[in-house]
């Protein structure tokens, strides 16, 4: 039987993929069997997840996901050796905590460059540029639980994060004419680094309560990054617009 | 940054109504200081000196004199 995770010979565009969920989504990628090309700031970072990738035609691409004009020079090399791209995962991120008096339009402004603008323009280049529109594609945003539940201190990551979804909603529907499908991914906590540099800021008694929201503890990057397979891959072929929640029970309650 | 600036910021930040604020007033006994608090001056000292401290680090501090420490006696005038 035809294995519907398969993403054999498929290009995937990964950003964010230095450290983290990032990082295991191109890991995951590979092992299915796609040819990753990776964007990020940090060329050691992106050298050490290449080496932890199934051999194939990966590449990557040193670069600030802010300079938004840079997009386009970053991908043409990896598509003239490798073929059109089939998905993006945009997995980049940005975390900014802190009351809302401290929290100003810059802050806002820093944070939904990376975490919702990149994602749109790389999806806006690779469609109108580097897209096979026989094939169709995979667009992968990964947004948060924080767009959908409420918690102190994170008023400008939410709002990048609802932003995330937001548009997504909308952009499945004008690309889906390109057969292109797409989707987000709100994960509660999981354990990254960024997580925990964020730990570092709170009391063990808060971590453990925190712990304790979530029935099945918190989350791997494995547990996302399956979860960006299953999106990718023909298996879910019938999937677009949508959203997953992906948070070991903490919003049953 | 003078100090005064700074006990000022660090009123605004935790939204501190009580007019006897200085260097020397205990942080337990501002009224409402609590793990949130901690997280706010996490904030500030971040945007104010790309400082980032920790919740275990400021476990240690007692008033805003030995944050000013913390932070470097070297930053304020």
């Amino acid at each position: 039987m035809e294995n519907q995770f398969s993403l054999q010979g498929k290009n995937i565009l990964i950003s964010g993929a230095s450290s983290g969920i990032g990082r295991c989504v191109a890991v995951f990628c590979s092992r299915a069997g796609a040819n990753v090309l990776m964007l990020g700031r940090d060329e050691s970072t992106l050298n050490e997840t290449l080496e932890m990738l199934q051999p194939a035609h990966h590449a990557l691409a040193v670069i600030d996901l802010n300079n938004f004009s840079s997009y386009t020079d970053a991908i043409a090399p990896f598509v003239e050796n490798n073929g059109k791209i089939y998905g993006i995962v945009h997995s980049a991120g940005l975390e900014f905590s802190g009351p809302y008096n401290l929290t100003k339009p810059q802050n806002f402004q820093n944070i939904f460059n990376i975490n919702a603008v990149a994602g749109f323009e790389l999806a806006r280049i690779v469609a109108s540029k580097f897209a096979d529109t026989e094939t169709g594609g995979s667009y992968v945003f990964i947004s948060s639980i924080r767009a959908l539940f409420g918690v102190e201190f994170a008023t400008a990551y939410s709002a990048s994060k609802g932003a995330v979804i937001a548009a997504s909603r909308s952009l499945s529907l004008e690309l889906a004419k390109k057969h292109i499908r797409v989707n987000t991914i709100s994960p509660s906590l999981v354990l990254t680094p960024l997580l925990e540099k964020y730990f570092e800021s709170l009391h063990e008694d808060t971590i453990r309560k925190m712990k304790e929201q979530h029935p099945l503890g918190f989350g791997m990057p494995e547990d996302v990054a399956n979860a960006c397979i299953y999106l990718l891959s023909d298996a879910s072929r019938w999937m677009t617009g949508n959203n997953i929640i992906l948070d070991g029970g903490y919003s049953v309650r | 940054m003078e100090k005064k600036i700074f006990i000022e910021k660090f009123r605004e930040a935790l939204e501190i109504k009580s007019l006897n604020l200085d260097e020397n007033t205990p942080l337990k006994s501002i009224d409402g200081y609590d793990s949130m608090s901690v997280m706010a001056i996490i904030a500030l000292v971040d945007e104010l000196f790309s400082k980032r401290l920790t919740a275990k680090q400021l476990a240690q501090v007692s008033n805003i004199k030995s944050l000013m420490e913390l932070i470097g006696f070297e930053n304020f005038s």
